[in-house]
């Protein structure tokens, strides 16, 4: 397939974003031929100088200067530069190319993303809303809009306690202190409300998918985080037997009928099996190159959905059964079947922080012309 | 077999992962001999008489290191079917 992608969450320090791994899974399906090009908001977004992924690097907005500016800047670079399919990767960035979806589509640029309506309703002022529908269990939660409301939130759930920012970020808090200190923390980055949940002792599962967009899974990698950085990210996993957790994701993207990629956060709790839904991030994780590792590409598998080519291009991976789906719910699309790939369980990633050398033609280019053209 | 066995990837040099939760540990050659037949069904007297062949020790020593390590798998939650 020759088409020309472009992908933005190109950081790649401690808390990376998902671009590279993105590309890199793209770039190993064997049926991929065209350009890849790094959307980034900073020169200094690390990804950008990887040797051999990106063939061109764009400058874009900040979410901050609104949807309009984002457009504006889109448009520029479509005329030079055409896009067939755009992968937005951040989670503070999907609501305005969500927004500018049929915009973009007139320029030519395909998205495969969920719509407005399914990123609020996964956001985790909702999630307890989901897990009802879904009948999957949530951890008690509190949304906390003022400092003094801080500790009276915490008393109600018993410490320890997980504090949440709306978009990123999770600190445990075991004393009041430690609440203070993390709710000053992640306030100054995301602001208010700040969430507050009891914490679920058992094992932790992270799972990425694609949906359909009428409530099937086109494939699903699920792993445990075997090591993680100073901010909780995963710095290595092993992928797990996932029938049990496929079940549990199916009836939430049954629920939502989500389209495209997603990241579910799910705790098995250790006293009795139960299986609680933590967190639905609404993009790939920033560890989705393991997914082609593990036999189940979700980006290429994600492209063979949009284009048409072979099932077999993504590598190795398992057939769980064909797709339900339940009535009620979110659901708007009529049932079909449909088979769900799944990853090799027993496979295993470690994440390399490493050096890369930055050639200073290259990052004066991206500062001076907000481009950086290599071919 | 004991239903279990499917849960585990077991391989010659003693690492054994769990596929369920992704946790994994290693043992040596004796936890290897008992784990095996642990999975494969065998009772303890059946596998005490193994390490004995195996490991030309006495029926004490083998009871000893088969219970020590029966206690491990119940600490690990993997005892049982």
């Amino acid at each position: 397939m020759k088409i020309d992608i472009a992908v933005t969450g190109l950081i790649a320090s401690e808390s990376p974003g998902p671009g590279a791994g993105i590309i890199r899974a793209i770039r190993e399906h064997p049926g991929f031929e065209g350009r890849i090009i790094g959307l980034a908001y900073d020169a200094k977004e690390s990804a950008i100088y990887l040797p051999g992924l990106c063939d061109r690097v764009y400058l874009i907005p900040y979410p901050s200067a609104g949807h309009e500016s984002l457009f504006e800047r889109l448009r520029q670079i479509v005329e030079t530069c055409p896009i067939d399919l755009m992968i937005p990767s951040l989670d503070s960035e999907l609501d305005s190319f969500i927004r500018l979806g049929p915009r973009l589509e007139k320029l030519g640029v395909r998205m495969f993303l969920p719509g407005l309506e399914m990123l609020e309703a996964r956001s985790k002022k909702h999630l307890a809303e989901v897990c009802a529908d879904a009948r999957i269990g949530y951890p008690r939660t509190v949304e906390v809009n003022s400092f003094d409301k801080l500790q009276a939130g915490a008393a109600s759930l018993g410490f320890p306690v997980y504090v949440k920012g709306i978009f990123y970020e999770a600190e445990l808090a075991r004393t009041p202190a430690e609440l203070e200190k993390s709710a000053e923390g992640i306030f100054s980055r995301w602001g208010f409300p700040i969430l507050l949940q009891e914490v679920v002792a058992g094992e932790e599962f992270d799972i990425a998918l694609v949906g359909d967009g009428e409530g099937g899974i086109l494939g699903l990698t699920a792993m445990r985080k075997m090591q993680l950085s100073s901010k909780n990210k995963a710095w290595g996993g092993m992928t797990v037997e996932s029938a049990g957790l496929l079940k549990v994701v199916r009836k939430i993207v049954q629920t939502l009928a989500w389209r495209g990629p997603m990241e579910a956060e799910i705790m098995r709790r250790a006293s009795d099996g139960k299986f609680f839904l933590i967190e639905l991030n609404p993009r790939f994780p920033a560890w989705i190159y393991f997914s082609h590792g593990a036999g189940c590409n979700l980006p290429g598998l994600m492209l063979d959905h949009l284009y048409g080519s072979g099932e077999s291009a993504v590598g190795g991976g398992n057939r769980a059964g064909a797709a339900r789906r339940v009535a009620g719910g979110r659901r708007k699309s009529a049932p079909r079947a449909r088979p769900t790939r799944v990853a090799e369980p027993g496979r295993m990633f470690l994440r390399v922080a490493t050096d890369v050398i930055c050639p200073l033609e290259e990052y004066e280019s991206l500062l001076t012309r907000g481009e950086l053209i290599r071919r | 077999m004991r239903k279990i066995a499917k849960r585990f990837m077991v391989k010659d040099s003693g690492l054994i992962i769990d596929l369920v939760t992704g946790r994994n540990f290693t043992v040596n050659a004796t936890g290897l001999l008992i784990f095996r037949d642990f999975l494969e069904g065998g009772e303890p007297p059946e596998i005490q008489d193994h390490l004995c062949r195996e490991f030309k020790v006495s029926r004490d020593v083998a009871r000893r290191d088969l219970d020590e390590f029966l206690l491990d798998l119940r600490v690990l939650g993997i005892d049982e079917d």
